[in-house]
């Protein structure tokens, strides 16, 4: 497995000069070719924070970020964001947002139809090509985020709370989505959340994040999303070892 | 709003009407001070017809819009790029601000004397006048529709591989847009307002002159004629800035 992204022992803090503790606090852990990794932990812990020093929008006052190797030292198009707040630009219709990636790649105009229609199609909006953004639910437009982050092909893709804002019914059909896009294209993801069964559905890898520590605690590897990609309608949140693993989270997040 | 716009005017019309039907009232050495809508009525076809000091009723407003739309013309080339950049670059807005700070406020006519002096009283003058007038509404637009670019659109386009020109075009002056039409707009009102002054001084011809002209011969009802003309290309010109602003900036409020 290749590794892709290698944080070493971060420290993030918004301002240093004022009394409030670091964001986050000696953060270590690696981003491996075709992983879905979860960032699990409560609101407030740091996620975010995490996420931003990956992209390169914040910049960490202890330790490093690598990516391949060379440090992060700003946001660039190896890394794509999704954030928890769709924000395409709502001068630009459906089809132009997709299309931003490769536009400013020099990409032919073929190629750029070829890749858009692509990528609307895996998220299944390939009739709203031409719709303005307004004009489409929240859960659309989540997903027209997701293909126009896809359609810059980057390496790793970093998504914030992505489903945070949906209802319960749009969220499920969306984590299904999002587990078959990440197969399909060989995606390597790296998905911060609060929802337990989110992370235990999706990842590959779940570390969890706590307040006190403002740091990563504990890590697993998990299985669940390859047998949900088999089977969307296996009922794994029902068994055994599902629960008892939830449980064991909830109790290390309660300390 | 068109609808409500045409009962106002309507019953400022009436209102007009009621109160100057039974004027036997002489005002300041026997001219009317509010003539009645009939006598305006007459004097604009009479001005129509026979032209007003020395000039076609053509050639006064082809005068002043010609000063007007040239002034503007001038703000916009300028003041729009030099808003933007100065939005960018803190160092020039310093520059810059204080400059613009210190002579929005001053009264036009107090530095109209030096620009006379400077460019004799020609049309120069005037068209110097107006766009002094109409500089600082759009360029303090400018600098502020930068400052207010939504932070995580500027993010999301470099994350998908935007360069600095990159982000300029596909972000800053979209989001720029509608501040920029603001700005536009109150930049044609200031200019307006500053018209009679401009043509207050050494002019031949132009709507402020004809207006200044009556008032010195009592003539009120072509003071009339004048104000309505001024006042209605005005409200026109505006009308097809908001429309523009609509078709062009379809997305404001909407996202
Ligand atoms: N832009 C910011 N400026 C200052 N403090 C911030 C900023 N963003 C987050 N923080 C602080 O950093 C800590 C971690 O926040 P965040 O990373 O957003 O957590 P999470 O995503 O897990 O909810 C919190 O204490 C939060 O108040
Ligand atoms: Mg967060």
């Amino acid at each position: 497995m290749k590794k892709i992204i290698e944080i070493n022992n971060i420290s993030v803090d918004y301002d240093l000069e004022d009394d409030q503790e670091p964001a986050i606090n000696n953060v270590s852990l690696d981003i491996n070719e075709n992983e879905f990794v979860c960032i699990l932990g409560p609101s407030g812990c740091g996620k975010s924070t995490l996420l931003k020093a990956i992209a390169g929008f914040v910049k960490p006052f202890k330790g490093n970020v690598l990516m391949n190797g060379v440090e992060i030292i700003g946001p660039d198009k190896l890394r794509g964001v999704v954030f928890q707040e769709p924000n395409l630009f709502p001068w630009y219709n459906v089809f132009q947002n997709v299309a931003i990636g490769p536009k400013l790649g020099k990409t032919s105009k073929i190629e750029i139809n070829r890749i858009v229609d692509k990528y609307l199609a895996q998220v299944e909006l390939l009739e709203f090509k031409n719709a303005k953004v307004f004009e489409l639910s929240g859960g659309q437009k989540q997903r027209v985020a997701i293909a126009r982050t896809l359609a810059n092909n980057p390496e790793v893709i970093l998504m914030d709370e992505p489903f945070g804002a949906l209802d319960s019914f749009t969220r499920q059909k969306m984590q299904t989505m999002i587990r078959e896009l990440w197969n399909k294209n060989n995606a390597t993801i790296f998905f911060v959340t609060h929802d337990i069964d989110e992370a235990l559905s999706l990842a590959t890898k779940i570390y969890v994040m706590r307040s006190g520590e403002k740091s990563i605690v504990m890590d697993y590897d998990l299985n669940y999303t390859f047998r949900l990609l088999k089977n969307p309608k296996e009922r794994v949140y029902e068994e055994k070892e599902f629960i008892l693993l939830k449980d064991e989270i909830i109790s290390l997040l309660e300390e | 709003m068109k609808f409500k716009r045409t009962i106002v005017w309507t019953v400022v019309i009436t209102l007009w009407f009621l109160f100057t039907m039974y004027q036997l009232k002489e005002g300041f050495n026997g001219a009317v001070v509010i003539p009645n809508p009939y006598l305006v009525i007459k004097s604009f076809i009479n001005i129509l017809k026979n032209g007003y000091a020395s000039h076609t009723l053509l050639q006064h407003a082809g005068a002043s819009f010609g000063r007007l739309f040239t002034a503007i013309l001038i703000a916009v080339l300028t003041a729009i790029p030099l808003g933007l950049l100065c939005g960018y670059v803190k160092k020039i807005e310093t520059v810059v601000s204080t400059i613009v700070e210190f002579i929005r406020p001053l009264p036009p006519l107090a530095y109209y004397t030096i620009i006379i002096l400077a460019t004799q009283i020609g049309n120069t003058s005037k068209v110097i006048l107006l766009f002094i007038a109409a500089f600082a509404p759009m360029y303090i637009a400018c600098v502020q529709a930068v400052k207010q670019v939504r932070k995580d659109y500027i993010l999301s386009s470099q994350t998908l591989g935007a360069n600095g020109i990159q982000i300029f075009r596909n972000v800053v002056l979209p989001s720029a847009l509608p501040n920029i039409f603001t700005g536009i707009r109150t930049a044609i009102g200031v200019a307006y307002t500053t018209l009679v002054s401009a043509e207050m001084v050494a002019a031949k011809s132009g709507l402020g002159y004809m207006i200044l002209y009556a008032y010195n011969v009592f003539q009120t009802e072509v003071v009339f004629v004048g104000i309505i003309l001024i006042g209605i290309s005005a409200v026109l010109l505006d009308d097809l800035l908001k429309f523009t602003e609509k078709k062009l900036v379809f997305w404001k409020g909407q996202a």
